[in-house]
């Protein structure tokens, strides 16, 4: 494993330039072009807001229901984008897959790379609309890198996964949006785990998601220090994830170009 | 010291034939967990049959075969782009090399921006692509069309940008697959000249598979003959393409 990682860093200029092109051709021709970045997930968060906050009436426990929402749609949006635009990051390539020998890793990871890019760009709205709201930054921001990494590593490991299961089985690529979809409701997305009736609770923080993005609400919405029980959950279910398709991924790939 | 560039031992590849040539579900998880390739007795087509030859540092190596021989199959093996069923594999260096035109180039990014994605694939940093650009650019001779999408490029102007930058990387093995046939004669004539200077480094090699025995004549200084996964002839090239063409004259197409 160490040593696939070290031919990994060596590639690190291709995973930059993978970037870049995906950024490039995926905005080269739209008018808003990066725009897009943020304008989606502003509208989901509209969306959101009037049919959750204005219909149904969902506690926020004093937040405003868009920032509520927007902090983890942002979130939500990278990650589950990394598992659908993850499975069709190797057969997306098959041309350079079958032509050309780098370590295929190169593919997925980059994919999350330039999706972080996305988020990183809709995640600037932040600041101005904490400031709009009236809600202080304070100390605990010292937490933010924390998970923000357990996110990222839980995307790498959901791109990872997606991307090589559909190699194997190539149904996948229709069931995984499928199951993104269940993964929103099933994620405290709309909703946050405290409305929830408090023995039902604890279900809820076996899904890695909810570790992540209730950590963002607290660190940014409730001023406090976030439940470390959970994130450690959601850490720990991130690593054994990387691990095992990390392995898996790299026995696929050596059929790749036979298969593809 | 060993100098072996290239070394193949018994080398078997197999490919699977017929209407399920992809593997079932039940072969992936064999194969995941075992890590062993993929075996369906009698279903498996032998594109390489226990091969074995070896090519030493400073030799431009022709190969030489009807179609389906085996030919690229043995380009991809050294380029690890797949690997074999059975047997050993080792290559001295860095390899790198054009297998099929426009390979790695992206139909809406410019000239200029596939340089710097396809050098990239091959393995160069960014400082690295920038040392070189100049000259990748002069070799191609297309200067007034780098800022142009290369969706509106000739092929011909894809085969110069494609040959040109994989040869600037300089890899220690270089892989050439059937990509001349598509440039002028100019271009191919700057090709050729260019691939024997190539192997005037010690440490450089070229691996060369054409269906023209007129260029494989002109450069090569080995030429190895394969015919349905096996090596028919390998050796000096006069006597190699002799018998091959006797060969080729002889079998009814």
């Amino acid at each position: 494993m160490w040593h696939n990682l070290r031919t990994l860093w060596e590639y690190r200029y291709l995973v930059l330039t993978f970037i870049e092109r995906d950024i490039k051709a995926r905005y080269r021709q739209t008018t808003v072009g990066i725009g897009w970045a943020v304008i989606q997930p502003l509208l989901m968060t509209g969306i959101f807001t009037i049919i959750f906050s204005k219909f149904l009436h969902v506690s926020t426990h004093g937040i405003p229901y868009p920032l509520f929402s927007f902090i983890a749609l942002s979130s939500w949006t990278f990650l589950s984008r990394s598992l659908t635009s993850g499975s069709i990051a190797l057969t997306s390539n098959q041309g350079l897959i079958s032509k050309v020998y780098f370590p295929r890793d190169v593919l997925p990871i980059a994919t999350v790379a330039s999706l972080f890019v996305d988020f990183g760009i809709s995640s600037l709205l932040i600041p101005p609309l904490l400031f709009i709201y009236h809600l202080p930054l304070t100390w605990h921001l010292v937490f933010l890198p924390l998970v923000l990494a357990i996110q990222v590593l839980l995307a790498i490991s959901f791109a990872l996964l997606a991307s090589s299961a559909v190699i194997v089985f190539r149904d996948l690529v229709y069931v995984i949006p499928f199951l993104v979809q269940i993964g929103l409701y099933a994620s405290p997305i709309v909703y946050s785990v405290k409305n929830l009736q408090p023995q039902y609770q604890a279900y809820f923080y076996l899904n890695p998601i909810t570790g992540v993005v209730e950590g963002f609400r607290s660190i940014l919405l409730y001023q406090e220090i976030p439940n470390l029980t959970y994130l450690s959950i959601s850490l720990a279910f991130a690593l054994i994830l990387f691990i095992i398709t990390y392995h898996g991924f790299k026995r696929v790939e050596q059929y790749l170009a036979d298969v593809i | 010291m060993n100098n072996n560039a290239v070394s193949f031992q018994k080398v078997t590849k197999l490919y699977f034939t017929g209407k399920r040539y992809q593997p079932t579900f039940r072969e992936w998880t064999d194969a995941i967990l075992t890590g062993k390739s993929f075996y369906r007795p009698k279903a498996q087509l032998k594109a390489l049959n226990q091969i074995s030859f070896t090519v030493k540092q400073g030799s431009v190596i022709g190969i030489i075969g009807s179609n389906g021989a085996g030919k690229s199959t043995v380009l991809k093996l050294i380029a690890k782009i797949t690997y074999p069923n059975e047997g050993l594999i080792e290559t001295q260096g860095t390899v790198a090399g054009l297998l099929e035109l426009g390979t790695g180039f992206h139909e809406e990014l410019t000239g200029s921006e596939n340089v710097y994605i396809y050098a990239s694939i091959l393995g160069l940093n960014r400082k690295k692509i920038a040392a070189i650009y100049k000259e990748i650019v002069q070799f191609a001779g297309i200067e007034d069309f780098m800022d142009t999408p290369v969706k509106h490029y000739s092929s011909g102007m894809y085969a110069r940008l494609g040959f040109a930058v994989a040869v600037h990387v300089r890899p220690n093995i270089l892989l050439i697959d059937e990509v001349l046939a598509v440039g002028d004669l100019a271009f191919k004539e700057k090709c050729l000249s260019f691939m024997k200077d190539y192997c005037r480094h010690p440490h450089h090699t070229v691996v060369f598979v054409s269906h023209s025995l007129e260029n494989v004549k002109a450069v090569c200084t080995e030429v190895m003959w394969i015919e349905k996964g096996k090596i028919i002839m390998h050796g000096h090239p006069a006597q190699v393409i002799k018998a091959y063409e006797r060969d080729q004259k002889n079998t009814p197409s």
